[in-house]
């Protein structure tokens, strides 16, 4: 049996620009939505630092650390099934970095905030400026944000009570309880 | 704890600002008496916009241009006289 996790060394797993980052995204889509309609452009320049932050967030996830890269978390749909099933059966493994579920839905995240801040530029280009379709796409992309982050809470409320640890202060400190046992290291 | 600021967070969005998409309104009655949305287009392309979206909103015709000066602009226009209604800010 693996040790238990109060007795457990911590250790860095989240490093700095991973959770600055997703501060910023948290505050930046809240700020975005109440300054939707105000006057002033804040609502554009909230956008343009999302956007860059999340430029930065998606090379760190090519070139940063361990637990920030896509291709050390990400795991095929087979694999992702067979973590899912050992879910529902309430035998998942501990994953020191993101399990293969959250791994999928950090990429939905992203890549909704990704047509986001995109149609969202658009609409400030002469070029793109206006039409409904770049309109509906921001809008919708919107929605299906605000749809995903309740489960992407969700399951960050779940695997934390599973394996006994607080998953939401770790991606604020950035430590987690070392692995041990079977826990499966990013 | 976890809970309690997640249910915070979910509230404070459901009261937030509600507030209206439409930047003006117009006292345009029964929309019978309109002109309609394709005649307003043509005087607007006649006279130089590059006209990109029009739709109804707050009983006028609001839309979504390029002007003859080439700058973007989003304004409403009364649908029975086509005047144009001032709003509350210029967009972006």
């Amino acid at each position: 049996m693996a040790m238990p996790m109060a007795r457990r060394a911590r250790v860095k797993v989240y490093d700095a620009l991973v959770r600055l980052a997703h501060l910023v995204f948290i505050v930046g889509v809240a700020a975005a939505w109440f300054t939707r309609h105000a006057p002033g452009g804040w609502h554009e320049w909230i956008g343009y630092a999302v956007m860059t932050v999340l430029a930065v967030r998606l090379a760190w996830g090519v070139f940063g650390t361990p637990a920030a890269r896509f291709r050390r978390f990400v795991r095929g749909p087979r694999a992702t099934c067979r973590y899912a099933r050992a879910l529902l059966q309430d035998r998942a493994p501990r994953h020191l970095g993101h399990n293969p579920l959250g791994a999928w839905m950090i990429l939905a995240l992203l890549s909704t905030l990704v047509v986001i801040v995109v149609t969202g530029w658009m609409f400030t280009t002469d070029r793109w400026f206006g039409y409904a379709w770049v309109i509906r796409s921001h809008e919708i992309a919107t929605w299906l944000l605000f749809a995903l982050v309740p489960l992407h809470v969700g399951g960050v409320i779940h695997a934390s009570r599973k394996h006994h640890e607080n998953l939401v202060a770790s991606m604020l400190h950035g430590n987690k309880p070392a692995a041990a046992g079977d826990d499966i290291l990013p | 704890m976890i809970l309690r600021s997640i249910a915070f967070t979910a509230a404070l969005f459901a009261i937030g600002p509600v507030t209206a998409t439409g930047l003006a309104t117009c006292d345009s009655g029964d929309s019978s008496t309109w002109q309609s949305m394709d005649s307003l287009k043509e005087k607007l392309t006649g006279e130089g916009w590059q006209v990109r979206h029009m739709k109804e909103d707050g009983g006028c015709y609001e839309v979504y241009a390029i002007d003859e000066k080439g700058s973007k602009v989003e304004a409403y226009f009364h649908p029975v006289s086509f005047e144009r209604v001032p709003i509350e800010h210029d967009a972006h």
